[in-house]
């Protein structure tokens, strides 16, 4: 059974994010960019293991929120799929509190 | 007494509702309904300016043909230093001006065009292969793809900085399939501008679509991520975005 979870972030910009979570969680995010995530974001993981996405809330196509049900998150992170949801969302919850929600958790 | 007065005109007397008397002072005379009066003046204002559009693409083309000449001479420079391709050196016969055959020299450039991260055309067909095999596997026999984002223009969208410099630059490509369209409506993935696309697909997004293993596949043989989007059609998505068809 695999896990596909997301997480609405506040912050007050992508880079410093990126590095706390890396911090929370262990892991070291590599910089990506892509016009579909919102230009520069992070990626960590293998793609067909464990991935996890952090971008911003934000479509360039219509320059409006990705995720229209959680627009007041202005950053996101897509972790999955994952064996470890349980884990990472205790951390996440821990650690960086009110700055991070889960917002929607998927069983595959 | 209510008066129902968004731009300001200066009514003579005061009428309920959206109807309203008016004294001509801004140029609006009678009882007429205010809205529609709107939309009138703003057809007004589209019409003409698309007429101007019109008289300056006809502009456009006296100015081509005038300057021809210079044109021809440009062309023939370049192709003497070697700076050109046979279709514009076409151009230097007499029948066929330099700028059509130019023009044409840039609609091959397209045609021939391959993304930024592969290294030869031979590559990008072979991708193309595995992604429609893959599409036609998932059910997705309709679907046409096109690269976008900067593996077509070269830069990225937000920095400017040239494709794979300090970041990674993902496979970004359209998917145009009716069908693919429909089963994701179906799942309850959101559609967007209007239901003609839907946004990024997720990872879960593509484990309920069938779409997961070919999109691992694409990431390990691009050795970079791959990311969809589903249009509608192969036209909403190229005017969308700069975008390659794969062949």
């Amino acid at each position: 059974m695999q896990s596909y979870d997301l997480y609405g972030l506040y912050s007050d910009d992508l880079d410093s994010l990126a590095g706390i979570i890396g911090q929370v969680l262990g892991i070291t995010f590599i910089p990506h960019d892509s016009s579909y995530r919102g230009g520069a974001y992070y990626r960590f993981g293998t793609p067909g293991q464990e991935e996890l996405i952090l971008q911003r809330n934000y479509d360039e196509i219509d320059q409006e929120v990705v995720e229209s049900e959680f627009g007041a998150y202005p950053f996101l992170l897509y972790v999955g799929p994952t064996n470890r949801s349980r884990e990472i969302r205790e951390r996440l919850m821990t650690q960086m509190k009110a700055k991070a929600t889960l917002l929607r958790h998927k069983v595959f | 007494m209510v008066y129902v007065d968004p731009s300001g005109h200066d009514a003579c007397t005061g009428v309920a509702g959206t109807y309203e008397p008016d004294c001509g002072v801004d140029g609006w005379y009678g009882v007429e309904d205010y809205e529609a009066r709107q939309k009138l003046r703003a057809m007004w204002e589209q019409s003409r300016k698309e007429a101007w559009d019109f008289f300056g693409g006809i502009v456009a083309l006296i100015g081509s043909v005038l300057f021809e000449p210079i044109d021809w001479a440009v062309t023939a420079s370049d192709c003497l230093s070697g700076n050109c391709s046979p279709l514009a050196l076409v151009g230097l016969l007499p029948v066929i001006p330099a700028s059509v055959a130019n023009r044409i020299d840039e609609l091959a450039d397209t045609a021939r065009a391959i993304p930024h991260g592969f290294s030869s055309t031979d590559d990008f067909q072979a991708f193309g292969s595995k992604l429609k095999g893959g599409l036609t596997d998932a059910g997705y026999s309709d679907a046409v793809a096109a690269f976008q984002g900067s593996s077509v223009t070269g830069v990225k969208h937000t920095t400017g900085q040239p494709f794979d410099v300090e970041r990674v630059s993902d496979f970004d490509i359209a998917l145009a399939s009716p069908t693919l369209l429909a089963r994701a409506k179906e799942l309850g993935i959101e559609l967007r501008s209007g239901g003609v696309r839907t946004r990024p697909l997720t990872a879960d997004d593509l484990e309920s679509l069938g779409l997961s293993k070919l999109a691992v596949q694409l990431s390990q043989s691009a050795g970079r991520p791959v990311n969809f989007m589903i249009f509608d059609t192969l036209e909403t998505a190229v005017n969308r975005a700069p975008s390659i068809v794969v062949p």
